[in-house]
């Protein structure tokens, strides 16, 4: 049974110039501060970061890791702090939230963040439901 | 001065008569949907799980989960209405609000809030369609990035006539402060004796000239030594950690190139001579003091100039 | 061998003090030359030498042509901007002292205000060895005599403790001085440490009350022996010493790499100078012109003289002792805040009007005033005595 204050293992990963730009384009975003540093550069940033998309994926990438492959996203809700820039490295942290017991199974908040050496870059909960 | 402060009225008019005009814009309206160029398809599933190393199986192997079959991953539920093509004719509600913010100079955006309730889980074969509107129009707030009206643009996802996901994402559209706006950075004057110094800028490095006669450090550097009278003069590279001797906050004139309000550095470096730089642009001038230790960064300045500048050490 | 006594300041003449003077500069400077040499009770023909600044865009030859002045045996220019102001009279005195000429005047004319604004920033650098000093600040947005005294005045403040309403003390007196001064731009304006902690910031830590104005105008003074000025028609105000600095590690506004930089070296070795060849002390000085282009300096300025020990120059002036009735009362024609901004030029005149006791500020029993010239770059000072 999941229980409220449970930890998640940390997830890492590195926001490398060749993933910042592969799950851009996975995600099919084409602005070019996701893959053009000069572009990014020029824009006032300090190179290419992650696009939005990828980094609500990787929140729930980082719970389904957690939970395997029954559970069903019903939910997410992320703040965007500070950049991922190229060259920085994400770590990701979670802890239960919450815990309803529903007709379905059971609805899991989990409180992640994902923070990077600028600060927290997203946090916010996602929200699964477990048979 | 009558003329500029009527242009200046004039521009807030005209500002506060946009915002008018997109607040009619907000809410919910009837439309088509905007269907997403390819159905959920694996191809493209696959190209995200192996782009964000997302190794859930219930997205690949049909046999993987109690489902019996294959689900799209739910964080893909925009990219499937990504790249559709829009009719530049009929802009969405969505789009009337943003033009009108652009035209009331907040040209540029930053996302802050991405929330989204999945409502249903995705097949192969399904084609999403999107309709999108923006929900709200807030007063116009500072911001660190400058001023700026936060708005909430809600996307209503669809197969056929079914909402199958609901996605809201908040952002600010503020005013920046642009750097075209304040000119080009003077240059430095590049002579004989101080060449070295601004070679290794270019390259990515503060050097520090040491005498080749007594191995004395100097900044700045000189064509001979005070010391020994050597005028063989090589350098050292810094390591770029040192602490702030002293530091000014420029506010007043305007400087080309130069964004204000402007923290200019004296940082004594570890080898244990002094430099005159600045402050990376994105650190807070609030945490400088006498005595901070700070960290070499090489960035851009208005008008394109690789210069050193130092922040807070890590 | 000394250059004391030798030589007196015997007129000075200025223009009015504004915003845009409506002519030329060198119009200025030929208007003030001529007054300070009528002052004296002297002729333009009696003018054999001129002396001025290196920044003085109006050349000897232009001034002795337009004013109508006779041969000139002597000139000379003196470098670094303000720096340079009490070294015009140092000049003269050494020329007259030696025979080289018999009558110099020393002036300094500008449209500070409405032509050329020192403080509008520095725009562009040449490859030479000046140039190149300053791109090691100009290059990173250090680019106004403001911002190059506030990093010194951030230091000072760090090492002893002053605060910002310790710099406001000097503009308080200034501009309280200037108040009962009619020539002062900011006659009957005086401000107190609330509206000078209110104004806005130039560069941090200096507020817009701690900067020196902007003025149009020309001033211009007479030197000569201190046997003829005898026989003139003023009260000399005899040069008991005079005296220029450029001390060890000196750079011209931007001495950063010093060991210590909360201190004023070359103002130290001014006022080392200045006490030797006078045999006067700070105890013998009754009211002093310190140069204030920007209030931070005037307090170790007090220091480098030995008006109070180092570190302790916000006690000092805390009571009042640098406004009129004070101890010492300091620049009472207003100063470069509250009077004119003439590059020093000003104060030296301030001095000869209370050597004379004819200030309208006047200090009493004045026998000995100390004046000083620019800070932050190779400078200058004067110790003028009554001849009594």
């Amino acid at each position: 049974m999941t229980r409220v204050g449970e930890v998640l293992p940390e997830l890492v990963i590195e926001a490398s110039v060749r993933n910042i730009v592969a799950t851009a384009i996975a995600s099919r975003d084409y602005q070019d501060v996701h893959h053009d540093i000069a572009s990014a550069q020029e824009r006032g940033s300090k190179t290419i970061f992650t696009n939005i998309l990828t980094s609500n994926g990787y929140c729930l990438r980082y719970v389904t890791d957690w939970t395997g492959p029954e559970a069903v996203v019903k939910r997410a809700s992320i703040r965007l702090g500070v950049p991922n820039y190229a060259g920085d490295t994400m770590t990701m942290t979670g802890t239960v939230d919450a815990v309803d017991p529903g007709p379905d199974g059971e609805l899991v908040t989990v409180a992640v963040r994902g923070r990077n050496s600028l600060g927290d870059h997203v946090t916010g909960t996602v929200t699964v439901l477990l048979r | 001065m009558t003329a500029v402060g009527d242009v200046a009225v004039d521009a807030a008019v005209t500002a506060a008569a946009l915002i008018e005009e997109a607040r009619s814009f907000l809410g919910p309206t009837p439309g088509p949907a905007r269907v997403g160029r390819d159905p959920v398809n694996l191809p493209m599933v696959h190209h995200w799980c192996q782009a964000l190393d997302d190794r859930n199986p219930a997205y690949v192997d049909p046999d993987a989960s109690t489902r019996g079959h294959l689900i799209a991953p739910p964080g893909m539920l925009q990219t499937w209405i990504m790249d559709a093509p829009r009719d530049p004719s009929a802009p969405s509600p969505n789009e009337e609000v943003m033009r009108r913010l652009d035209a009331a100079g907040y040209t540029s955006v930053v996302a802050v809030n991405y929330d989204h309730d999945y409502l249903r889980e995705l097949s192969l074969g399904e084609r999403v369609s999107v309709r999108t509107y923006a929900e709200d129009l807030s007063e116009e707030k500072q911001t660190a990035l400058g001023p700026g009206r936060f708005t909430t643009t809600v996307y209503e996802y669809l197969v056929g006539d079914e909402v199958v996901g609901i996605g809201r994402m908040r952002i600010l559209k503020f005013r920046p402060p642009r750097a075209s706006d304040v000119g080009e950075r003077v240059r430095p004057a590049v002579g004989r004796d101080n060449a070295f110094f601004w070679d290794g800028v270019k390259e990515g490095e503060l050097r520090i000239q040491q005498c080749g006669g007594c191995g004395m450090l100097r900044h700045p550097p000189a064509p001979l030594c005070a010391r020994c009278a050597s005028t063989d003069q090589g350098y050292v590279v810094a390591s770029g950690r040192g602490v702030v001797y002293s530091h000014v906050t420029h506010h007043y004139p305007p400087l080309a190139g130069v964004e204000m309000p402007h923290t200019a550095l004296l940082v004594e470096l570890e080898e244990g001579v002094r430099v005159i730089s600045e402050l990376a642009s994105g650190a807070d001038p609030a945490q400088v003091r006498i005595g901070l230790p700070v960290e070499l960064v090489f960035q851009k300045v208005p008008g394109g100039q690789l210069l050193p500048a130092f922040r807070p050490a890590s | 061998m000394t250059l004391a006594r030798k030589a007196a300041i015997v007129g000075i003449g200025a223009t009015e003090f504004s915003k845009d003077s409506g002519r030329s500069e060198l119009q200025l400077a030929a208007e003030c030359v001529l007054a300070a040499v009528a002052d004296a009770g002297l002729q333009p023909s009696d003018v054999d030498g001129l002396t001025t600044f290196t920044m003085e865009t109006n050349s000897e030859i232009n001034v002795a042509r337009v004013a109508g002045l006779g041969d000139l045996t002597f000139f000379s220019k003196i470098g670094y901007g303000g720096g340079a102001a009490c070294a015009t009279v140092q000049q003269a005195a050494m020329a007259v002292a030696t025979g080289v000429a018999d009558v110099v005047v020393c002036y300094r004319a500008f449209n500070e205000r409405s032509g050329y604004r020192f403080g509008s920033g520095l725009s562009r650098s040449e490859p030479t060895s000046e140039g190149i000093a300053m791109s090691w600040v100009s290059t990173f947005g250090l680019m106004t005599p403001a911002a190059w005294v506030a990093m010194f005045a951030r230091r000072y403040m760090h090492e002893y403790g002053a605060t910002s309403e310790d710099f406001g003390r000097v503009s308080v007196a200034d501009r309280k001085h200037a108040a009962t001064n009619p020539k002062a731009w900011f006659y009957g304006k005086p401000i107190t440490l609330e509206e000078h902690q209110a104004s806005r910031w130039i560069v941090e830590p200096l507020h817009l009350l701690d900067c020196c104005q902007e003025t149009d105008g020309g001033q211009a003074i007479v030197v000569t022996t201190t046997e003829r000025a005898r026989d003139l028609s003023q009260a000399p105000a005899v040069v008991a010493g005079a005296a220029q600095g450029a001390a060890k590690g000196q750079e011209s506004m931007v001495s950063y790499y010093r060991d210590d930089i909360a201190g004023l070296p070359e103002m130290g070795l001014v006022a080392d100078q200045l006490w030797a060849q006078s045999g006067l002390g700070p105890e013998d000085i009754q009211t002093a012109v310190i140069y204030d282009h920007f209030t931070p300096f005037v307090l170790q300025q007090l220091e480098e003289f030995g008006f109070c020990k180092r570190g302790e120059a916000r006690d000092f002036i805390a009571g009042g002792a640098i406004e009129l009735g004070g101890r010492l009362p300091v620049n009472t024609h207003g100063g470069q805040l509250g009077e004119a901004y003439l590059h020093g030029m000003n104060g030296i005149a301030e001095a000869v009007r209370q050597i004379r006791r004819t200030a309208v500020n006047q200090v009493p029993e004045v026998d000995n005033v100390l004046v000083t010239a620019g800070t932050g770059v190779p400078t200058s000072g004067l110790v003028l005595s009554a001849d009594r």
